[in-house]
C-alpha cells in the first residue's frame, strides 16, 4: 500500500473523531483574528486606559527596581510617575517573568524568560498577572512555561522507585507555602505511569494564588516498558 | 448561528445559508483546502466549490456533525484540484511531509481488496478510540486536516517538540496495534 492511499483511506475515518478534531479547528480559526486584549478585562481597568499606558511603560523602563517585595505583595510607588496610584483602583498587570522564593534569600525573586528555573529546568515564557487592588499589589496568578533538559520524572506512587513528585524533581523554587500542587498528566495508560520529558520539552506551570493551587501539565505519558526505551528514543 | 440553525437553512433552500456556513466556517474550510493545495488561489476557488456542494448535498443529507461533512467536501474537493496540479505539487510542502510519515506505516501494508481497506480502517477508528482525547485531536488534525505542526501546536495550545512527540508515538502504537490484530504481517 503506498502513502496516498492511506492518505485517501484515512477520509473515512469515524465522523466523530473528524469533527472532534475538525470543531476544535474550526474555534481556532473564529478567534484567531479577533483582537486580543492585553490585561484581564475588568470595567476598571477599561476605566484606566491611561493608569495601564502609564504602568506598562513604569515597567518596561524599570522605574520600580523594588518589585517585587520579598513577601509577595508589592506596593506601587507613585513617586516617579504623573498617576496618583494611592487612590484606591484596581486593575491588573501582566509580566513577562517568574517569581519565586529564592532559596538561598528566602525573598521573592524575579526570574526573567530564559533563566535557569529550578534544577533541570529554563523559562521558555512566562506571565505574571499582579492585581492592584487597595493600595497594594500582589500576585494573582502565573503562567510559566518551563523547558526541560532530558530528565525522566514518575509520578506513579505505585512504583516504589519512581515515587518522586514532579515539583520535587525537577528542583523548582517555592512559590509560598500552603498550595496544593495537582499535576494534569495524559491519563491513558492507567498502571506503572509515569511522565517523561525529552530534551527541549516542555512543562506547563499554572500558579494560582487565589485557590492556592499549583497546576503540572505537559510532559510525555509513557508505560512502564517504554521507560527502558528512553534513551534510545533520544 | 448553531449547526443546526444552518442546516435548516440549507433545507428550507434559504440562500442566507451559505453566507452563515461561510461565516461560521469559512477559515475551516480555508484551512483544509490550503493544507492540501498550498495556494491560496486554489484554496479560495475550492472552499467556493464547497459552498456549492454543500447547497447541493443539502438537502437530501442532514449531517449530524456538520464539521465533519463540510470537511470532508472540502478536502475531497481539494484532493480532486490537487491530483489536475500534482504535476506541480509533487515532492514539496507540508503535504509531501505528511505523506512521508503516513508511508511508515502504509509501507508495512499490502492491500489487496476493498474488504480490506475496509478493515484496515475499522482497524484504525477502534485504535482512535483507544487514544487519549488529545493525542486523537492531533493525529486527526494532521492526518485528516492536513494540519502542519505549528498550526496543531496554536490548536491544541502545546509546544510543537510535544506535536512532534506525540505523533510519533502515535504511528508507533498503531503499527504495534494493527500488528497485535493481524492488520500488518
Amino acid at each position: 500500500m503506498n502513502k496516498d492511499e492511506l492518505f485517501k483511506l484515512l477520509e473515512n475515518l469515524d465522523d466523530d473523531y473528524v469533527a472532534e478534531a475538525g470543531d476544535k479547528l474550526a474555534r481556532y480559526y473564529s478567534v484567531k483574528n479577533r483582537k486580543r486584549i492585553p490585561f484581564g478585562a475588568t470595567a476598571a481597568m477599561a476605566a484606566c486606559a491611561a493608569v495601564f499606558a502609564a504602568v506598562v511603560i513604569l515597567f518596561k523602563t524599570n522605574t520600580i527596581p523594588s518589585l517585587p517585595s520579598n513577601s509577595g505583595e508589592v506596593s506601587l510607588s507613585n513617586s516617579d510617575v504623573s498617576i496618583d496610584l494611592t487612590k484606591e483602583k484596581e486593575f491588573e498587570i501582566t509580566l513577562n517573568a517568574a517569581f519565586a522564593y529564592d532559596e538561598n534569600t528566602g525573598k521573592l525573586k524575579r526570574y526573567e524568560v530564559g533563566e535557569e528555573f529550578g534544577k533541570y529546568t529554563t523559562i521558555k515564557s512566562a506571565a505574571a498577572t499582579y492585581l492592584h487592588s487597595e493600595r497594594e499589589t500582589r500576585l494573582k496568578k502565573q503562567e510559566i512555561v518551563l523547558m526541560c533538559d532530558a530528565h525522566v520524572i514518575f509520578n506513579d506512587t505505585d512504583d516504589p522507585e519512581g515515587n518522586i513528585e514532579m515539583y520535587d524533581t525537577l528542583g523548582l523554587p517555592s512559590f509560598g507555602d500552603g498550595f496544593l500542587i495537582v499535576y494534569d498528566k495524559p491519563n491513558e495508560e492507567t498502571h506503572n505511569e509515569g511522565v517523561i520529558t525529552y530534551e527541549r520539552s516542555d512543562i506547563e506551570l499554572t500558579v494560582d494564588y487565589e485557590t492556592k493551587t499549583i497546576r503540572f501539565s505537559g510532559g510525555i505519558l509513557i508505560n512502564h516498558i517504554e521507560k527502558g526505551n528512553f534513551e534510545n528514543e533520544n | 448561528m448553531n449547526d443546526d440553525r444552518i442546516i435548516e437553512l440549507f433545507w428550507n433552500r434559504d440562500e442566507s445559508a451559505v453566507s452563515a456556513l461561510s461565516e461560521k466556517y469559512g477559515k475551516y474550510l480555508a484551512a483544509v483546502s490550503r493544507n492540501i493545495l498550498e495556494n491560496e488561489q486554489y484554496t479560495e476557488d475550492c472552499v467556493n466549490d464547497t459552498l456549492l456542494e454543500v447547497w447541493e448535498s443539502i438537502p437530501p443529507n442532514r449531517p449530524a456533525r456538520l464539521s465533519a461533512f463540510i470537511g470532508r467536501i472540502a478536502r475531497n474537493n481539494a484532493l480532486n484540484m490537487l491530483e489536475k496540479f500534482r504535476a506541480k505539487r509533487r515532492g514539496s510542502g507540508e503535504r509531501e511531509l505528511i505523506l512521508d510519515e503516513l508511508g511508515e506505516i502504509a509501507s508495512e501494508y499490502s492491500i489487496e481488496s476493498a474488504f480490506e481497506k475496509k478493515e484496515l480502517l475499522a482497524a484504525i477508528n477502534g485504535f482512535l478510540k483507544t487514544l487519549e482525547k488529545r493525542k486523537r485531536v492531533v493525529f486527526v488534525l494532521r492526518y485528516w486536516h492536513g494540519c502542519d505542526v505549528c498550526e496543531i501546536a496554536e490548536v491544541e495550545k502545546i509546544s510543537v517538540d510535544n506535536v512532534y512527540n506525540i505523533l510519533k508515538r502515535v504511528r508507533k502504537k498503531l503499527i504495534k496495534y494493527l500488528k497485535e490484530r493481524g492488520e500488518i504481517n
